[in-house]
């Protein structure tokens, strides 16, 4: 049951493996910081194909001679994330004169941070042998592996309700007040039926290590076809956990004109904005990662523990996310905002019945066939 | 790692002071959240990453939203008038009749209440009871133990310490009495709290104004 628990027991960790450790820090870090600048070129150009417009077309390499050809080439606006970054940069830092500065000035910290945290426990692949088969040792693409993998990324991610609702309360201003409620409200409504959608899985797993469950759904059949109800149900609250349209209330633009971020420019924005984008990215690694498999493709081993054949992992992993993150778009872009009470009573009354309903035929039919799912 | 241990319940105790004597019944609560992080971080130091991760996940996750949640509707700032959130005496925010005096102070420090601090002494007594009492109880528990409850088909899997399965262990095999009482307890919570909820609705002279009006 505790599989890679006992492989990380095994062995004391020497130099090198911790030098690999910050190396991994590192790249998965990097890798999603550079994925977030094409994502919102993406939303601004599924947008655009959405309503019949061009979206960004002009950014793009400057009419340099020596760039040869490429002089001038727009790049399908491609670098336009880099022009609002350095718009972001330049701009002005202001704080509201009745704003309380200390809060103010820590909530977008409390937003992104935890968010960046929950990525730690995610594994996108399995890893590469480093060294003989006597003192060699695996290096897992994955930062933390602990026996609570699962309940981690839940925990802290849900943390970073507490930095939206400060930061609307801090800066002392009506419609930031109300994302605050709006906030703290909606997150009370969704995630009591995320959790129980997320434990039927766990069930029907038998673990709460991550890359156990992605083990397992190679092995049997992956978790959308396991546990279809749970995963629709994940779903929904995803959207909800990350703030995204059909339930955006905290900034809902038309009705809070921005919500809880209505007082911030500059650099404070532009965390709200990384830790809304980092956070749909983390979603959609938690939904690859229990429901479509992770890093296993049918047809390709799932534990090739070469280097090259390693690769493979997170090159799956990083399609099927792109692929999620493609449906976030096109949902922001296609459905209408709930009414906020809505959210409340889908979350209350419906979502948590099923999910309820469900947990309980999981665990009949789990002591029924007891012996086919624990490992 | 005994280093770290320290760390965090150096935290997670300067978060515990903060948070009773905070003034501001919002610095009150990010007190609280430090204090339960420095805890979540204590209990990893000791092995126990189930009971860390419970700890964010329903103190700081739930538990704290839910506070956070009846703070955002106290305004803080204008129960006494006053114009930045510092100078609010954390009871009168929970007490909106009770206004100062015009001219009056608000105290800097307030004491405790006596019955609080009975009951808040009798808790300590009772955990310090707990682990200084009990020590053979809690001792059999190694790093690695064999689970008996687990064997099937003649294998027995290692349970970890502090693990889900530890945990799941302790609880239905060691302690089920407890576990059931404690179920008893909540239910009997969540039953009073529905009770409240439908005498205020039945009391109520004039129908609450339905929360889709403003919309229509």
């Amino acid at each position: 049951m505790f599989l890679a628990a006992d492989v990380a027991a095994a062995h004391s960790p020497s130099a090198l493996e911790y030098l690999l450790n910050a190396l991994k820090v590192l790249a998965a870090f990097g890798a999603i910081m550079s994925v977030i600048p094409f994502m919102i070129w993406l939303e601004r150009k599924v947008a655009a194909w959405i309503q019949h417009r061009d979206g960004p077309n002009k950014v793009g390499l400057p009419r340099w001679k020596i760039l040869g050809p490429l002089s001038g080439f727009h790049m399908w606006g491609l670098l336009q994330p880099l022009a609002d970054m350095i718009k972001l940069i330049l701009k002005e830092d202001f704080i509201p004169r009745r704003a309380d500065k200390f809060l103010f000035v820590i909530a977008p910290a409390l937003v992104f941070v935890p968010i960046a945290l929950a990525f730690s426990v995610i594994p996108f692949g399995w890893g590469f042998h480093v060294g003989g088969a006597e003192d060699g040792f695996l290096v897992r693409y994955q930062i933390a592996d602990f026996g609570t993998g699962i309940l981690f990324a839940f925990a802290v991610m849900s943390m970073s309700v507490h930095g939206l609702t400060l930061a609307g309360w801090s800066s002392y201003n009506k419609y930031g007040q109300m994302g605050s409620v709006r906030a703290s409200a909606q997150m009370i409504s969704y995630e009591a039926a995320m959790f129980m959608a997320v434990l039927a899985m766990v069930m029907t797993t038998g673990s709460l290590q991550l890359d156990d469950i992605v083990l397992w759904q190679s092995t049997h059949v992956w978790g959308i076809l396991a546990q279809p109800i749970a995963f629709v149900i994940f779903l929904i609250c995803a959207f909800a956990e990350t703030n995204r349209l059909p339930f955006d209330f905290p900034e809902a633009e038309p009705e809070l004109v921005a919500g809880y971020h209505i007082e911030y420019g500059s650099m404070k924005f532009a965390m709200f904005f990384l830790g809304e984008y980092y956070g749909m990215v983390v979603q959609s690694c938690l939904i690859v990662t229990l429901f479509l498999g992770g890093w296993t493709l049918p047809g390709i081993p799932a534990t090739a523990d070469s280097f090259l054949a390693s690769l493979a992992g997170p090159l799956v992993f990083s399609v099927k996310v792109m692929c999620v993150l493609f449906l976030y778009v096109q949902v922001r872009w296609s459905l209408p905002r709930f009414r906020f009470d809505q959210l409340m009573s889908l979350g209350w009354k419906r979502l948590i019945p099923i999910a309820l309903a469900n947990l309980v035929v999981t665990a009949i039919l789990g002591v029924t066939f007891a012996a086919s799912n624990m490992r | 790692m005994e280093v770290l241990f320290v760390f965090c319940a150096i935290v997670a105790l300067i978060g515990g002071v903060l948070c009773v004597v905070q003034r501001n019944a919002i610095y009150s609560l990010l007190s609280l959240l430090v204090s339960f992080a420095g805890t979540a971080g204590v209990f990893f130091c000791l092995d126990a990453s189930f009971v860390a991760v419970s700890q964010i996940l329903i103190y700081a996750g739930a538990i704290a939203v839910l506070f956070l949640f009846v703070l955002m509707f106290t305004d803080t700032r204008t129960v006494l008038g006053m114009g930045t959130p510092r100078v609010v005496d954390s009871r009168a925010v929970f007490n909106p009749d009770a206004k100062p005096e015009a001219g009056t102070r608000v105290k800097r420090f307030v004491l405790p209440n006596p019955l609080a601090a009975l009951i808040s002494l009798g808790v300590l007594a009772a955990m310090l009871f707990a682990i200084f009492k009990l020590p053979e109880r809690f001792g059999k528990f190694g790093p690695l133990v064999e689970g008996e409850g687990l064997a099937r088909d003649g294998i027995v899997p290692m349970v970890q310490f502090g693990s889900a399965s530890g945990i799941t262990l302790v609880t239905f095999q060691d302690f089920p009495l407890a576990f059931e009482v404690v179920s008893i307890l909540i239910f009997a919570a969540v039953l009073g709290a529905v009770l409240l909820a439908k005498r205020h609705t039945a009391q109520a002279t004039e129908p609450e104004p339905a929360v889709a009006t403003e919309d229509e």
